[in-house]
């Protein structure tokens, strides 16, 4: 039986999702990991890239990220069309909300903020095969979150990873055995979600302690 | 980019960000300017609010001539503090909801007729012949013009819903959505049209005019939070004016409409950052009591600034009390 082989795309070399991630792969029976590609943080080949990229907003990403206290805010990235077409089956991406209705980014918070108080927030993570779509491709499987005692805003992140990890591997081997079932995404069912301001961030920080 | 640019980005990298906190002590200076210049420039006997009104809306419109007679502004009443002063405190919005119909010059005469509904109606809609975003500049000004009467039209009831639409599909067909968002170039008065649109998809039942609305408020959302147009990014822009400013703010007008209306909090939580680079620009406004165009300006700039905050403040707090007694925001 021919083994199935995965290429992990990292945004940084010491990003923790990806190395727990390709640490599973190697270890999953059936599965190679043939690639790990990532960008070097500094390199004259990166730095030039993002000049050419960003122009002058580089020095504003690049003072953020370390001269102010403002803790760098994730970007969202549209991936080329070439890219998404490369792989036989498709790019998987783990989405840290729960779709169609959560699209975007923040989506840890908005549900915090947008439930009521007879229902548990809808928090969770989604696999789904990547599009030109703002998480918009179909979806793989998706796994429920519930929040816990001690639970903060702030750390909903750490709690997040080791369950992104196992839902990808999970979709990883249904590849492997040829059972993946792809559910189609309506963009009627969902909205398109977006950083946070600070102050409804606050809401939220206080909000969430009414469900832990 | 030359040197001086590149210097001013950098400062600019270095401001800290704005707080709730910098808006009103930011408010409560202008407001002390504010009526530092009216106490100064507005003495008359008998006021006449719309006297005033006339002024800025000429202001505003850049039909405004050095020649005119500044000193007429004294006859316009001290009784505009007062307006002003209740206005700051939220207990009528009226007099800022004058100001928000600027160059409508219809609107200057004292013989405006008031509950003349068919008389208003025919004035827009000799208006809408000829109006267009996409030909001369005479047909621009026009569906600036007939934007900006449709929306008071709307909001203060004086034409009906179907004529709205009617209005609202007409100024559509000329603006393409390239010209709505326009980077480098401002097009004053499509503020008012999306606000038009937002009031004929809540009382009208136009299946297209709710499909269009609805795609529109997301396509816009979209641009204030990732693109960044120059209408709401202008932060270390040089070319920021007054106009710019003005529309920036009626734009976050929109915003908390469409959050009102549909119940979104994506939308205020875009108004908020929208009034937040807003801010930054207003730190650098200083009113003296010199009774000339730039404080002129800077008056009624710093006027919609601070009405924009204080909705801003009243939907969130309604909108923080809401989310603490667990209604909830599904939509």
């Amino acid at each position: 039986m021919s083994k199935l082989k995965v290429a992990i795309s990292a945004p940084i070399d010491d990003n923790l999702y990806s190395l727990l991630l390709a640490k599973a792969c190697l270890n999953e029976f059936g599965v190679d990991l043939v690639a790990f590609v990532t960008l070097r943080t500094w390199s004259i080949k990166r730095v030039l890239m993002e000049i050419d990229k960003s122009g002058i907003k580089l020095i504003k990403r690049v003072w953020r990220k370390y001269f102010t206290s403002k803790k760098s805010q994730s970007r969202s990235t549209i991936i080329k069309k070439g890219f998404l077409n490369t792989p036989k089956i498709g790019v998987f991406n783990v989405h840290m909300g729960i779709l169609p209705k959560y699209r975007g980014i923040g989506v840890t918070e908005w549900p915090i903020l947008e439930a009521s108080e007879s229902a548990a927030p809808l928090l969770g993570v989604t696999l789904h095969i990547m599009d030109t779509g703002v998480d918009s491709g179909p979806i793989i499987e998706e796994k429920r979150i519930m929040l816990d005692s001690g639970d903060e805003i702030h750390d909903l992140d750490q709690k997040y990873l080791p369950e992104m990890v196992r839902l990808m591997i999970s979709g990883v081997k249904k590849a492997r055995d040829g059972i993946l079932e792809l559910t189609q995404q309506k963009s009627e069912d969902g909205k398109q979600y977006f950083m946070l301001h600070d102050r409804m961030k606050e809401i939220a920080s206080k909000k969430i302690k009414k469900y832990v | 980019m030359g040197m001086t640019s590149i210097i001013g980005y950098l400062t600019g990298l270095s401001k800290k960000n704005i707080s709730i906190y910098d808006h009103y002590q930011q408010i409560e200076r202008l407001q002390l300017e504010v009526r530092r210049f009216f106490t100064k420039n507005i003495n008359g006997e008998n006021p006449d609010i719309f006297g005033l009104t006339v002024y800025i809306n000429k202001l505003t419109d850049n039909s405004f001539s050095r020649d005119d007679n500044l000193p007429e502004v004294g006859a316009i009443g001290s009784n505009v503090i007062r307006v002003f002063d209740n206005c700051v405190r939220n207990e009528s919005s009226a007099w800022l909801d004058l100001l928000f119909m600027n160059t409508l010059e219809f609107y200057a005469s004292e013989e405006f007729p008031f509950g003349k509904k068919q008389e208003f109606e025919s004035y827009v809609a000799s208006l809408m012949d000829g109006a267009s975003w996409t030909e001369t500049d005479d047909s621009l000004r026009k569906a600036q013009i007939l934007s900006q009467a449709c929306h008071y039209g709307l909001s203060n009831k004086i034409i009906d819903v179907d004529f709205g639409v009617q209005i609202v599909k007409k100024l559509l067909s000329t603006l393409h959505r390239g010209r709505l968002f326009n980077r480098g170039k401002i097009m004053c008065g499509t503020s008012f049209l999306l606000r038009s649109l937002v009031i004929c998809n809540k009382f009208g039942d136009d299946a297209y005019i709710s499909e269009f609305s609805n795609k529109l408020q997301e396509t816009v959302l979209r641009r204030v939070e990732i693109k960044k147009e120059t209408i709401f990014a202008y932060v270390n822009n040089s070319s920021v004016t007054f106009s710019h400013a003005l529309e920036q703010i009626r734009w976050s007008q929109y915003l908390l409409e469409v959050c009102v209306f549909r119940n979104d909090l994506r939308f205020l939580n875009a108004a908020l950052k929208s009034n937040d680079r807003l801010g930054s620009v207003l730190r650098s406004i200083k009113i003296s009591t010199k009774m000339d165009i730039p404080n002129l300006y800077n008056t009624l700039l710093s006027l919609y600034y601070i009405y924009i905050i204080n909705a801003q403040e009243r939907i969130y707090n309604n909108m923080q009390e809401k989310i603490y007694s667990g209604i909830g925001f599904h939509v």
